[in-house]
């Protein structure tokens, strides 16, 4: 397969992932510090909520290994 | 481990209640709970009062425990992280000792703060008048002399054009007889002098009077002088104002340190008469009884009870209860780990506390945190520095509990990232490999074995906790809790096995069956789950996915760490050369060790926790002075 378009591949399966996580922490986030300034003892939670969406970056970077470790 | 408890019951007469519990809260192991509702709805029970001069002092307290906060609130701020902990050991100093002290030193942080504020509001006053002056001081040397004379200064808004208008009046009012001299202060404003006869001076102020312009004023302290005078005096006091606040700032500094320790224990002996004065006013008792109840560490039971029946015999009686089977969750959860584990306890409680009757997940966070985390950074220069920098940390701030811990806990995990540095020949990432140190492991050429051992890693770890999960909900009496984790552990080796014929490392002929056995565990999940087994199905496939990091993160470290060896070799100067790969090495570290602590915290908290975990513990709270907990 053309290696430019494996490449492309890759690029489009982390780089959307990692939008897409960054959207998602963006708003968790936001909402997070909101409701820790009124209760800081929430910290744990609201790290756990915000480190959530990260599971998707880490996929997209599995599909976009496994599309670059296919023999060429 | 969580601690195993006791529930005591305690009942006597009225008359002992002070001294009652003074002995409980000199014991220091009662965790006191609210009075039972069965009890409180009992005709003959009714909630104890405080006698009126118990009130009084229960008043006059709260006023100096106010006033000894505001002043913590008032020093804290002056620690360079934060003021050190304050021991509990402060028998020798009475109630009253206390109050003079917090008294003493509230009124002294006090003096010191309304000065400061008192002269940093003189200086800003000073800086507006210097300005105006600044701009007039020519003007008056330009001012001709003369005992008849007299002048007035004023501010105008250029924007408004007033000027003319005043002129006009001015020089009808003197006949001409008058001198005006103007200066820009800035874009806005302009500062005026008009000099005329003396003999027109109660005029012309009434006319400024009339039309609402104000004359220049100078500060009240400096109104008697001449102008110029003032301004000397306002400049030399902007020069030494500085200087003051400077000097009653350290010393403030200086009451703080020297006096914070004294302050804090004082505030803890009145919050602690206090706590004891409010707990005695919340219990229940009949008209001449009082009774309580609450928790304690299994262990101290026979003590405590000894002790209260050695001072006050048969008067009082006390003895263990055992609780309703279904408060289990009501009951205080103290964690009790050997020392060497003791630190993870951090990590455990930074979530919440596991309920009573569950698993505390400490010991499992010490074994996986600093291996998932060793795995990530895996580097044996990252390591070391940073195994350096938490035994500095934890040298540095040994007073400080959770800085002390966090350093144990960073001290082990880096120990165990320069063991896997070894394993994968990294030295600040590829620079291992030109001095010669050679990978058994080669991270950057091995990313989908890695990738695999990761989700290898991931799939017996939630195993481990759906096992553990389910012997809890054994425990717990929740069958049906326990049979859906094992049903959930038999899905996850259904689908490895899936994908272990795929691979062919399986034969070919299982693969049916292990699909037709995984459609079954997820039908009989229903039974269970109903329609959520399906995404719980799903969740925990995403879940054995979601250790792909452990592979993501360190091969990421890796990447970045030999971009950083590349800068260096890049510019044609060494010393630029060392400076740009020390700079972006310092950055990765960072992130580094940012990075991995979270994603471990993470598949522990998100990943783990969730098959096994019972957060919402109540944590131990002992009435006393927590000597011994």
């Amino acid at each position: 397969m053309d290696i430019g378009l494996m490449a492309i591949g890759a690029g489009l399966a982390i780089g959307l992932a990692a939008i897409a996580t960054g959207i998602a922490q963006a708003k968790i986030g936001a909402a997070g510090i909101g409701a820790l300034i009124e209760k800081p003892e929430l910290l744990g939670r609201i790290l756990i909520l915000l480190v959530i969406p990260e599971t998707l970056v880490i996929l997209g970077f599995v599909i976009a290994v496994i599309i670059l470790s296919v023999p060429r | 481990m969580i601690h195993k408890m006791s529930r005591v019951s305690i009942i006597g007469p009225q008359g002992l209640l002070t001294e009652v519990m003074a002995s409980i809260y000199k014991a220091g192991v009662l965790h006191i709970e609210s009075t039972p509702d069965n009890v409180k709805d009992s005709p003959y029970v009714r909630k104890l009062s405080l006698p009126v001069e118990q009130r009084n002092e229960m008043a006059e307290l709260e006023r100096v425990l106010g006033l000894a906060k505001k002043t913590i609130n008032t020093i804290t701020p002056l620690f360079m992280i934060k003021p050190p902990p304050v021991t509990h050991r402060h028998e020798e100093v009475s109630i009253s000792e206390a109050k003079r002290v917090i008294e003493e030193i509230s009124s002294s942080v006090d003096n010191l703060g309304q000065e400061i504020r008192g002269m940093e509001q003189q200086l800003s006053l000073y800086a507006k008048y210097e300005k105006i002056l600044t701009a007039l001081s020519p003007l008056i040397e330009m001012i001709p002399e003369g005992p008849f004379k007299d002048y007035t200064g004023i501010t105008l808004y250029k924007r408004e054009s007033a000027l003319p208008i005043l002129e006009d009046t001015v020089q009808r009012i003197t006949g001409g007889r008058y001198e005006l001299f103007k200066r820009d202060i800035d874009e806005e404003i302009m500062v005026c002098i008009i000099v005329y006869p003396r003999e027109f001076s109660q005029r012309i102020k009434r006319l400024f009077q009339e039309e609402n312009i104000s004359e220049l004023r100078m500060p009240a302290d400096l109104a008697d002088m001449p102008v110029m005078e003032s301004f000397k005096v306002i400049l030399q006091k902007r020069a030494a104002l500085p200087l003051r606040i400077d000097e009653l700032e350290k010393r403030l500094e200086r009451v703080a340190h020297e006096r914070y320790e004294e302050l804090a224990k004082c505030h803890r002996i009145i919050e602690e008469r206090l706590r004891q004065m409010e707990v005695s006013s919340e219990l229940y008792g009949t008209r001449n009884t009082f009774f309580l109840s609450g928790w304690m560490p299994a262990s101290s039971l026979e003590t405590f009870i000894k002790r209260i029946k050695d001072r006050f015999n048969d008067r009082v009686i006390v003895e263990a209860v055992s609780p309703p089977d279904q408060e289990t969750d009501k009951i205080p959860v103290l964690l009790s780990n050997p020392g060497f584990l003791k630190p993870f306890e951090v990590l455990t409680r930074f979530l919440s506390l596991p309920k009573y009757g569950t698993l505390d997940p400490t010991p499992l966070l010490a074994i996986f945190f600093p291996i998932f985390f060793g795995l990530i950074l895996g580097d044996i220069g990252y390591g070391a520095i940073l195994f350096v920098a938490s035994l500095w940390t934890r040298w540095r701030w040994k007073t400080y509990e959770m800085v002390r811990n966090l350093g144990s806990i960073f001290m082990a995990s880096s120990l165990v990232a320069i063991c896997f540095g070894i394993i994968f020949g990294e030295f600040f990432g590829t620079l291992g490999e030109s001095i010669g140190i050679h990978p058994y492991i080669n991270r950057s050429a091995a990313l989908i074995p890695l990738l695999i051992v990761s989700i290898l890693i991931g799939g017996l770890h939630i195993s481990l906790g759906l096992i553990i999960g389910a012997v809890i909900a054994m425990k717990r009496g929740e069958p049906k809790e326990a049979a859906a984790r094992i049903l959930k552990l038999m899905f996850v080796f259904s689908v490895f096995a899936i994908v272990a014929v795929v691979y062919g490392l399986l034969p070919e002929g299982l693969l049916p069956i292990m699909i037709f056995s995984g459609l079954g565990i997820i039908l009989m999940l229903f039974f269970f789950e109903k329609w959520i087994a399906p995404f719980d199905a799903l969740k925990l496939i995403v879940n054995v996915l979601s250790y792909a990091r452990i592979m993501g993160f360190g091969a990421a470290s890796l990447f970045l760490a030999s971009i950083a060896n590349r800068l260096t070799a890049m510019p044609k100067s060494i010393l630029l050369g060392v400076m740009l790969g020390a700079f972006f090495h310092l950055i990765n570290m960072l992130v580094g060790v940012y990075a991995p602590a979270i994603q471990t915290l993470r598949l522990h908290y998100v990943e783990f926790f969730d098959k096994f975990f019972y957060p919402g513990g109540i944590e131990y709270k002992p009435f006393g002075k927590g000597e011994r907990w």
